[in-house]
């Protein structure tokens, strides 16, 4: 599903990422560890498509991001990537609701409230379609990131460290949902965390250093 | 979701701030709104009542009040002719027609003008009710007159001295209604209609009360007109009449075309300044809509970065921007249109009271289209480069620094 190969990211003359191969299925997981500036949130920007190394090939679903630009990036983006930041940025003038809804529309899909709806269900925040994302609990608003990168059947979901800030059992849950979603759509998952309890869970890891 | 409804739920987001950069454009658009109403009103009204009359002639004096007031009845007059010397005019052969008018008394504020039959072919007034005055002391009423003090026909009033209200009246000299005419929209609706001779007998008798006036009244020596509307035989009549009446005699000959358009420069000097001054309101809304867009998308630069990992294009961002500008400003400009309607309506009403003019909101002039179409500029103006600055949104960047 993800092959990544021959990877090198410079800022000016730093070399901030290198990463000769690496590959993920469809339906497997895998985290990504590192102290802080060992290229964690390069490579996350990298596989999610919005930021082109300076050597190498992306290549998701067997399409390579190196070839895509403008419009064709950001439609393949939308359809094939989703992103859970760890800042959630919602969008706080629209309804939970819309927000799924939103992200449809952005991805070139025309929006299908059922379709919405019914995940909102599956993450039992169905009650609270009509709130505004302010509403929300901390644990309610990541489950509806959740559900906003996985609305439109991504072949990849990235989380970036999805568990920090969380207790013990929210943090339980966050990284089942967030499991348990990637599997429903076949995607493969990566994990960026330093969060000991994740790693008890997925035994593969990719270790940066810097 | 649509981009539409994005762009209108992020101005409800701020209600105050989009309040204030509406309400700043809906008062600079009224404003211009109700001089447009006011200017295009008042320039119908100066040439409508000023259509058929090429020349004014009175006693000497400023032209522009002999204008003003033989024409508009709205000044004083510059005084009175006598009848010999405008006698010698008729016949003229580059005049069409002469109507005299004797100007000199009011009731309730409205002017009674002694003239003939011909003044009323000026304005194409037609009788409503009744007829022409035929008799001394007969009346015929304008429209406005009739509707405003509630005279019928058959009525009695009684004038009173001067052109304002609240001379001494003329009690041996009562008036009686005979006819009311129907509503021009010019200056006739607004006067007292009656024979030259009425005016003329009111005032013998006056003087011979008062004991001012020794004139034998029977000849034209004593008896006096305020002055003379005219029109040419030709146009050309305007090159040699007009200054022949000024240099040979004791009579003054003014152009209302001329006058008018002087008149106008004056007003329109005041006018002038307060479309300046609502051009500075728009230009000051223009400026807190360009720094309220611009701080939003600083307190939105995440959203728009999500929106791009969500699959967004550059120029989808660039479009909901500019549409929230465009949103604010058609807003804007619909409030102040209503606004500025309002408010001339409102002054109508209190103008109305005044009796000085009719004054309406309830008329569209076409530059409010020109109106609306500068106000949604001023608000893609003002979203131009926050949106260049959506557009060039660096999703990587923006998302690395948090």
């Amino acid at each position: 599903m993800i092959e990544l190969t021959n990877i090198r990211h410079r800022y000016g003359d730093r070399v901030v990422l290198t990463l000769p191969e690496f590959q993920l299925g469809a339906d497997e997981e895998c985290l990504i560890l590192g102290s802080s500036g060992s290229g964690k949130t390069t490579l996350l920007h990298v596989l999610a498509g919005i930021l082109k190394p300076s050597e190498g090939e992306v290549k998701i679903g067997g399409t390579s991001l190196n070839t895509m630009n403008g419009t064709a990036l950001d439609r393949f983006r939308g359809q094939n990537i989703g992103i859970v930041l760890q800042k959630l940025h919602l969008i706080a003038p629209i309804s939970v609701l819309q927000n799924l809804l939103l992200a449809q529309t952005l991805s070139g899909r025309p929006s299908d409230e059922d379709s919405a709806m019914e995940l909102l269900e599956n993450l039992g925040i169905a009650a609270l379609s009509k709130n505004k994302p302010t509403q929300l609990s901390h644990g309610q608003a990541q489950r509806l990131a959740i559900a906003r990168a996985v609305i439109n059947q991504p072949k990849l979901l990235i989380a970036d460290e999805p568990t920090s800030n969380l207790d013990d059992k929210h943090a339980e849950e966050a990284l089942q949902i967030l499991r348990s979603q990637a599997h429903a759509c076949g995607a493969a998952l990566v994990l960026a965390t330093h969060d000991a309890r994740v790693k008890e869970h997925i035994a593969r890891r990719l270790e940066l250093s810097p | 979701m649509k981009l539409f409804q994005l762009a209108l739920a992020y101005l409800r987001h701020r209600p105050l701030n989009t309040f204030l950069n509406v309400i700043l454009l809906a008062l600079g658009v009224a404003m211009i709104v109700v001089l447009l109403l006011f200017s295009a009103q008042v320039e119908d009204r100066l040439t409508r009542d000023s259509r058929g009359i090429d020349m004014v002639v009175g006693a000497k004096g400023s032209p522009l009040q002999l204008i003003l007031s033989s024409i508009y009845q709205i000044d004083m007059p510059t005084g009175n002719i006598s009848l010999s010397d405008a006698k010698k005019l008729i016949g003229h052969p580059m005049i069409k027609t002469i109507v005299p008018l004797a100007l000199g008394d009011a009731f309730r504020g409205f002017r009674i003008v002694g003239t003939e039959p011909g003044y009323l072919k000026l304005y194409d007034a037609k009788l409503a009710q009744g007829e022409l005055w035929s008799k001394p002391l007969d009346a015929t009423l304008g429209a406005a007159v009739a509707k405003k003090t509630g005279l019928k026909l058959g009525d009695t009033f009684t004038g009173s001295h001067g052109l304002g209200a609240g001379g001494g009246e003329h009690q041996a000299a009562p008036f009686k209604v005979v006819g009311i005419l129907a509503e021009t929209g010019s200056v006739a609706d607004r006067l007292v209609l009656t024979g030259i001779d009425s005016v003329w007998k009111i005032h013998e008798h006056h003087a011979e009360e008062d004991k001012h006036d020794e004139h034998e009244t029977e000849s034209n020596d004593g008896k006096e007109v305020t002055s003379l509307l005219i029109q040419y035989r030709s146009p050309l009549a305007g090159a040699s009449l007009p200054r022949e009446i000024n240099s040979q005699s004791a009579m003054q000959a003014a152009s209302p075309a001329f006058e008018t358009a002087r008149l106008l420069s004056l007003v329109g000097f005041g006018i002038d300044t307060l479309r300046a001054f609502a051009i500075v309101l728009m230009a000051s809304a223009l400026l807190s809509m360009f720094i309220a867009l611009t701080n939003t998308l600083d307190e939105r630069r995440y959203d728009l970065a999500i929106m791009r990992t969500l699959g967004a294009g550059n120029v989808w961002l660039f479009a909901l921007v500019l549409l929230q500008g465009v949103l604010l400003a058609g807003l804007g400009a619909l409030i102040g249109i209503a606004l500025g309607h309002l408010a001339a309506q409102g002054l109508g009403m209190w103008f109305n009271i005044t009796q000085q003019m009719a004054f309406t909101g309830l008329t569209w002039v076409k530059e409010e289209f020109w109106l609306i179409a500068v106000a949604i500029s001023v608000g893609i103006i003002a979203a131009i480069l926050p949106a260049i600055r959506a557009y060039r949104t660096d999703i990587a960047k923006t998302l690395a620094k948090e």
